[in-house]
């Protein structure tokens, strides 16, 4: 694959900021593409667009809906949201992979965000005491938390953890990293965000209920598709969903799924010899029987190989328009398309000439910049934490590198140490950029900001010492002895002449990082313990002070002892 | 005498200071032994490094707990090692003080046979500062040695009579640690005794007590002219200038860090333990174990067990203040929520100002191998639990358990060889004669 200059990489779903549209409407669309290195990646797309139907908050109108699911409806009407997206990723989205913005920078693990207007009040609370402000902001998120979070089973309300929300409205991080693009001025909006950094977090039990949402929900059109066996499988799995209010009271979400499995693997795993071809049923082990009669479009493309030196071929062969772009085929599954076509099912395949695949060496590397998680150290009790950054184009970048960093991980800010000078901590430029905000335990995360210019083709290394906090009792998981996860560190391309897109994000996957843990069978022991030797210090000082001496004789004879008996009175 | 003890300060702050040419300040800067929460040098340079680089109160930061007086001691300047071991120094040279005070003045009332097992002053500040504990310190730059140094103030002052300089000592002390304002009682009593010795022995004693004489000390350092103030005007007077100087350091630490956050961050953190980081005390394992529900009742337990030996001290040893203030700073260095290995330093150094009470103890060589015991556990467990793995946290709780019963004992030794020094001073020299046969016996009843 062709290395795409960094204007592509910002073009897709900035659904957002579009021209709202009045009618109703329902897209789904599947995107294959086979990769460099024989694995496969599949990007699902289901987008929604309704009518204007969502009431004010304490209206009691009846809301009615065809295509968006009333799920969604509700809980943007119920606490009064503008936005909130959930993504849920597991893997790492490797460099040697095509990045597209919008689809493939997800942060690992469960990450949650809304967009709230400050100050406006959801559906039950009128009973609340003060006067709007922060306290019903907070409220509404953590009641829409708790929403979200059971309905699509993902876990992600914590509880008693307050460490992971944070809000952010007028720092330089949230206009470069999360910049408002709903109706209405930046100030009068609060995003709420947090982050699970689970290793493993999509997962079956989420995407069953985003199945449920959608229209045809497995039965017909593209999501017949989804199936957690296969999905699963890969190396990079993600669920997002997404939904928006519009300035005229329509909803737009976009649902999407996106999965890179590898199909070299599934051939040796099933006696072969470890070839690249696959198909539909292959990948997904379904293939569409029926078109969603729902959906206005339907249809599945493929990215093509156009510039791989082994020849291939592609079935089936007619039916598919090329598209725009050369590289591109794509096949409808409309409803009405099926039935005129004749045959009862749509199996994409791909079949390469090679009987065996054979790794590319070396791989190109299509990102523009990549980055890894750097964790050192030696014992569990401190350590040094810090990523390194790869530019990999022919310009200089300036990249902001955006930490959020769990309560009980103590970094020392003073200690940076960098491959590069200019980022020492006595550099005054340094602490001007930084934007630090230590964590206070159980209470506040670390959040680290800052800007990093990359100049072409190098790689630069931060890293800073950290030392781990020490939890109570009752906080440890129930199994400790696994490890934390740390969420990974955030990038974000800041780039002058892209304004107006979204700006370009990319993550390093969760790491799990081991706390010193003490013997979970122990409280009763060590309270006795304890206390006994508390009590027998105490117990010897008042003895020691409260008793009185008395002098025995312990000679045989009387006599001596009435003598020496004068000398005590003496 | 001044021209060995000046030598063997130059002696040992040479020692010092090569030391911490080597690598060992590197590797020791983090030890928790050596250090905590609260005395430890890399938060220490991170909170400045947040207060002048980035703007940021270090206070409402979330890991700074050092008092706002030490900030501005490394604010302007005291970074290197040469101040630690100035400040090491001239604690020992105040040890030595305190030494040489006690003999002065007839206070120490020997009895027959216990020259021989008197420490000379120069002993006590060598002991102080060549002790291990001590090097170690230095090299790891934790703070408590200035603490150490207000204590050793406060006592010297106090033996010396001189009001004024000793609360105001004992109050930077208890800005710095929290916990001096406990010698309070025992240090009005020291000061008063020292100051008004003819107004004591008039005094009735509170407990009649017929084994206890006392003998009017011949020094006066006032003048006999003026009236001598009662024992509760005088201690009214001295708790005003202790609490005036307290409000003084709370005032100016207010104005330099603006705001009264530091007193959540640096005594609540003394206070209610939030900060679990394992030390040589028995504090971080039990909270640790410990659920929510019964967090606040124990920490009160744990503070509790530190103040209520106080009075009872003061009391009881009100006519050897000196002694009650050192009982006193053991307990506080052995049941403080983050203890030291500093601290037990001062402490040793201190009781070898009372060392002719070794003659009457029973079983030093069991404590003193079981402390080495202990010392020989804390780091091996700790290497064991977190570095290589082969252990667990248990390791460690215990042998911080086989240090707290070896430190204990050796105060409860000193408790019970003081008891039966006065028993034996009160039985005249041929009852004592007889104790040494052992024709007769001490006990406890």
């Amino acid at each position: 694959m062709v290395l795409l200059p960094l204007s592509l990489l910002l073009l897709v779903a900035d659904f957002v900021s579009s021209s709202p549209l009045k009618n109703e409407y329902y897209n789904e669309n599947l995107e294959i593409t086979p990769l460099v290195d024989g694995k496969v990646h599949s990007a699902f797309n289901f987008e929604f667009n309704s009518k204007p139907i969502v009431p004010e908050p304490h209206q009691n109108s009846a809301v009615h809906s065809t295509v968006v699911p009333r799920l969604l409806v509700h809980l943007i009407q119920h606490h009064n949201l503008d936005s909130f997206s959930l993504t849920l990723s597991s893997g790492r989205w490797s460099p040697h992979w095509p990045s597209i913005s919008h689809h493939t920078s997800a942060p690992s693990g469960i990450e949650l965000q809304a967009w709230l207007k400050k100050g406006a009040s959801g559906v039950n609370d009128e009973d609340l005491e003060t006067d709007g402000g922060e306290d019903w902001d907070r409220r509404r998120w953590s009641r829409f938390k708790g929403a979200i979070s059971g309905a699509f089973c993902a876990g992600i309300a914590q509880g008693k953890d307050e460490g992971d929300d944070f809000t952010r409205t007028a720092s330089n991080l949230a206009q470069q990293e999360h910049p408002f693009r709903g109706e209405g001025l930046a100030e009068d909006h609060v995003i709420y965000t947090t982050r699970t950094p689970r290793l493993s977090a999509t997962c079956t039990e989420s995407l069953t209920p985003f199945i449920a949402l959608l229209p045809c929900t497995s039965r017909a059109g593209i999501a017949s598709l989804l199936n957690p066996h296969t999905l699963f499988d890969g190396d990079w799995t993600m669920i997002r969903i997404q939904a928006s209010r519009q300035k005229d009271n329509s909803i737009r979400a976009m649902f999407q799924v996106g999965s890179v499995v590898d199909p070299v693997r599934g051939d040796r795993l099933r006696g072969g010899m470890g070839n690249r071809d696959f198909s539909m049923s292959s990948l997904y082990d379904r293939v569409i029987h029926m078109g969603c009669p729902v959906a206005q479009h339907s249809e599945v493309a493929l990215n093509v190989p156009t510039d791989s030196l082994s020849s291939f071929e592609i079935q089936p062969e007619q039916g598919f328009q090329r598209l725009n772009s050369p590289d591109k085929v794509s096949w409808t599954t409309t409803f009405s398309s099926f039935s005129a076509q004749k045959p009862d099912s749509l199996n994409v395949l791909l079949k390469w000439s090679e009987s065996q695949f054979r790794y590319p060496q070396p791989l190109p590397v299509l990102a523009p910049i990549s980055a890894r998680r750097i964790l050192t150290g030696q014992g569990q009790e401190r350590g040094e934490i810090g990523v390194e950054l790869i530019n990999h184009l022919d310009r200089e970048v300036e990249v902001m590198w955006v930490e959020r960093w769990p309560w009980w991980i103590r970094g020392f800010v003073g200690g940076v140490r960098s491959s590069s000078s200019v980022l020492s901590p006595e550099n005054s430029t340094f602490s001007s950029q930084l934007e630090y905000s230590p964590p206070i335990a159980r209470k506040r995360p670390t959040t680290l900001a800052l800007n990093i210019t990359l100049p072409p083709k190098t790689s630069k290394r931060i890293v800073l010492p950290y030392e781990c906090s020490y939890l109570w009792y009752t906080e440890y998981p129930p199994d400790a002895h696994r490890g934390f996860e740390v969420p990974g560190a955030a990038f974000v391309i800041l780039d002058e002449n892209q304004e107006g897109t979204c700006p370009y994000r990319f993550h390093t996957p969760s790491t799990l990082l081991s706390l010193p843990t003490p013997d979970f069978s122990m409280p009763y022991n060590v309270i006795i313990l304890t206390s006994t030797l508390m009590a027998l210090f105490f117990g010897s000082i008042v003895n020691a002070m409260g008793r009185v001496w008395i002098v025995v004789d312990v000679r045989k004879d009387a006599a001596e002892k009435s003598e020496d008996a004068e000398a005590l009175k003496g | 005498m001044e021209r060995r003890l000046g030598s063997l300060l130059l002696v040992g702050a040479g020692l010092h200071l090569s030391l911490s040419l080597t690598s060992l300040p590197q590797l020791l800067v983090d030890r928790n032994e050596l250090t905590t929460p609260l005395t430890s040098f890399t938060r220490l340079k991170e909170g400045h490094y947040l207060l002048k680089s980035l703007s940021l109160n270090p206070y409402n930061s979330g890991s700074f707990h050092h008092p706002p007086l030490i900030l501005l001691l490394y604010d302007l300047g005291a970074r290197s090692h040469v101040v630690w071991v100035a400040a090491e120094t001239l604690t020992a040279y105040l040890i030595a003080r305190i030494a040489d005070g006690r003999s002065r003045g007839g206070g120490r009332r020997l009895l027959e046979g216990e020259e021989a097992g008197v420490w000379t002053p120069l002993r006590c500040a060598a002991l102080y500062l060549l002790h291990p504990f001590t090097l170690l310190t230095v090299q790891a730059r934790s703070t408590n040695t200035f603490a150490n140094l207000a204590l050793a103030l406060t006592f010297a002052a106090g033996l010396d009579g001189s009001i004024v300089l000793a609360l105001f000592s004992l109050s930077i002390a208890t800005h710095l640690s929290m916990y001096p304002f406990l010698l309070l009682p025992p240090l009005i009593v020291l000061l008063y005794r020292t100051l008004y010795p003819e107004a004591v022995s008039a005094a009735p004693s509170l407990v009649e007590n017929p084994i206890e004489k006392v003998e009017p000390v011949p020094h006066s350092p006032t003048s006999s002219i003026t009236a001598a103030p009662s024992f509760l005007q005088f201690s009214i007077g001295a708790v005003t200038i202790f609490a005036s100087h307290q409000l003084t350091l709370l005032g100016l630490s207010f104005w330099l860090t603006g705001g009264w956050e530091f007193l959540g961050s640096v005594y609540g953190v003394i206070l209610t333990i939030p900060d679990l980081t394992p030390t040589i005390g028995l504090a971080w394992y039990f909270f640790i174990e410990m659920f929510d529900h019964f967090r606040m009742f124990f920490v009160g337990v744990f503070q509790l067990q530190v103040a209520i030996y106080s009075l009872p001290f003061t009391i009881f040893y009100r006519h050897d203040p000196l002694f009650a203030i050192l009982m006193l700073v053991g307990v506080i260095s052995l049941c403080k929520s983050y203890p030291l290995l500093s601290d037990f330093g001062l402490w040793h150094a201190l009781l070898a100002t009372y060392s002719e009470l070794g003659l009457y103890t029973s079983h030093p060589l069991f404590l003193t191998c079981l402390s080495l015991y202990g010392l020989t556990l804390l780091p091996t467990f700790h290497y064991l639990w977190l570095y290589s793995g082969s252990g667990n946290a248990n390791f460690f709780y215990a042998s911080t358990l086989v240090w707290a019963i070896s430190q204990g004992g050796i105060l409860l030794e000193f408790m019970s060889a003081y008891g039966k020094r006065e028993v034996g001073r009160g039985l005249g020299s041929e009852g004592r004669k007889l104790l040494k046969e052992g024709s007769w016996v001490l006990v406890q009843r």
